[in-house]
């Protein structure tokens, strides 16, 4: 029987973000920022509808508030951290990838002798020190939410 | 069987996608037990298992020595290049074998590289000058001086073999086969590094685009899996820097190459063109 040869597609797709196969740290990074993002993008819409309940009136607002908001409600008080955390490792890994995509800390082109070495080793540490830096804030969000450290309290 | 290069060391069980285009709707995996023995690459592997098991398999490959780029393949789960890859360092006992992520396959292990090939040309890989008739005299009368560092600025970058490895790695060439991808953009910034090269605001135009540099979100997996050291993802953020730095005006105007009559005298050559004396290290 004749058959119509084709080739197989083998495009990961949108797969290919979450599982890229082994490896590199870099790429966690990658999704972790696209995810955070989108994840910010959908909270700054869910956060305009909610706080658009201020234009109908006071009593409004204050019931909305009372059901939702992370003094009443511990599971939601819980999201909103998870909100935070995204915000600080977004933001630690902006700053870090604009440094990098205009050309700081990847080094300059050398002379190709094996062992190689590449820009993954050159910005490794700047990356270390973003996400330090990202772990101290986290580290502070855990007092502030739950330890009653801060003005949520 | 001429494999005796090596003693066994031990048995490694090979997992290898398979996908027959005449037969097949669909993928499925071949198990292949062999004996791996110390120096044996993946390539080796495969072709012994030709050899002995199943003369179906299919896959490309060439110079056996890293040079062709014939022969990249995903190797429990990273790209890379099947001659360079030693069985026993995997230092797993069972191997797993799929053809680049991102490409057609055509069949087994061999993808269709079209799409690779077709964003390398599309960005002009060589040299272009001004003066197009100086690339086709017959009989040239001048050379171009380069300086070690001027050669340095590139030579990195001029390794790539268009494996494809680093394509595959590559996320955003997962999702968007119209991304330029990493090979082709390095290969963008290796010719405008170029001092010979008079061609840079063309190749600048061409990938000062969403498809070009800019697609690129900096995952470095390119980089990552690169068998020749070439690091894309560094190139694709200089890439960026000089288009920012560009619509800023700040730019600096591209140093260029000095031409010198063919073979003069090395005592009429400016000195930093002068390579550093060549020594041979002598046996004790
Ligand atoms: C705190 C300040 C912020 C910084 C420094 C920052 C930085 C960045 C940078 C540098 C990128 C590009 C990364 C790349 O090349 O892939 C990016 C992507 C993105 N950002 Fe932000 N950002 C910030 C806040 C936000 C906020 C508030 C939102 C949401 C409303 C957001 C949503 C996104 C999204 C959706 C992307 C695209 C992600 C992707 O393509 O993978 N960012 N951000
Ligand atoms: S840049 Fe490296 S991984 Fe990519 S095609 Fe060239 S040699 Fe292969
Ligand atoms: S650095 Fe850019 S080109 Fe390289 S793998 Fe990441 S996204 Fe792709
Ligand atoms: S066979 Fe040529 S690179 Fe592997």
């Amino acid at each position: 029987m004749e058959r119509k040869k084709r080739h197989y597609p083998n495009f990961p797709g949108v797969v290919g973000w979450i599982y890229g196969g082994n490896l590199n740290f870099e790429r966690v990074l990658f999704l972790l920022h696209r995810i955070t993002g989108l994840a910010l993008i959908f909270y700054l819409f869910a956060h305009i509808i909610v706080v658009g309940f201020r234009a109908y009136s006071p009593q409004m607002w204050e019931m909305v508030m009372g059901r939702i908001s992370g003094h009443a409600n511990p599971v939601i008080l819980f999201f909103e951290w998870l909100l935070v955390l995204a915000v600080i490792f977004h933001m630690f890994n902006g700053m870090r990838l604009i440094f990098l995509e205009l050309g700081f800390f990847v080094g300059k082109p050398s002379r190709p002798v094996y062992p190689y070495r590449t820009s993954i080793d050159r910005q490794r540490i700047f990356t270390w020190i973003m996400m330090i830096l990202a772990s101290i804030f986290v580290i502070w969000s855990i007092f502030a939410f739950f330890m009653g450290g801060g003005s949520h309290a | 069987m001429g494999y005796d290069m090596g003693k066994p060391v031990k048995k490694v069980k090979f997992r290898v996608f398979r996908y027959d285009p005449e037969r097949d709707d669909k993928p499925h995996y071949s198990e292949y037990t062999i004996e791996a023995w110390k120096g044996m690459s993946v390539l080796d592997a495969l072709n012994e298992i030709k050899a002995d098991q199943d003369p179906t398999l299919s896959w490309r490959q060439s110079c056996r020595m890293g040079v062709c780029g014939s022969c990249a393949m995903v190797i429990n789960g990273k790209p890379a290049l099947a001659c360079q890859t030693q069985v026993l360092k995997l230092d797993t006992d069972v191997i797993t074998i799929e053809p680049l992520k991102s490409f057609p396959v055509i069949k087994d292990l061999a993808p269709d590289l079209q799409n690779l090939f077709r964003h390398h040309t599309h960005v002009k890989p060589y040299i272009i000058r001004e003066n197009e008739e100086e690339l086709t005299e017959e009989e040239p009368t001048e050379e171009f001086l380069q300086s070690p560092e001027e050669l340095e600025a590139f030579l990195q970058f001029s390794y790539c073999i268009k494996c494809g490895a680093c394509v595959s790695a590559c996320p955003v060439s997962q999702s968007d086969p119209e991304f330029y991808g990493p090979q082709a953009l390095a290969q963008a910034f290796r010719y405008i590094s170029d001092t010979r090269d008079e061609g840079e605001e063309i190749r600048y135009a061409i990938v000062d685009n969403p498809q070009g540099c800019w697609r690129c979100h900096f995952a470095q997996s390119c980089t990552f899996v690169c068998p020749k050291g070439v690091d894309p993802a560094m190139a694709i953020q200089y890439l960026k820097r000089d288009l920012v730095l560009m619509s800023l005006g700040m730019k600096k105007e591209k140093k260029r190459a000095q031409k010198a009559p063919l073979g003069a005298p090395t005592d009429k050559v400016p000195e930093k063109y002068i390579p550093p004396e060549f020594t041979i290290a002598k046996p004790e």
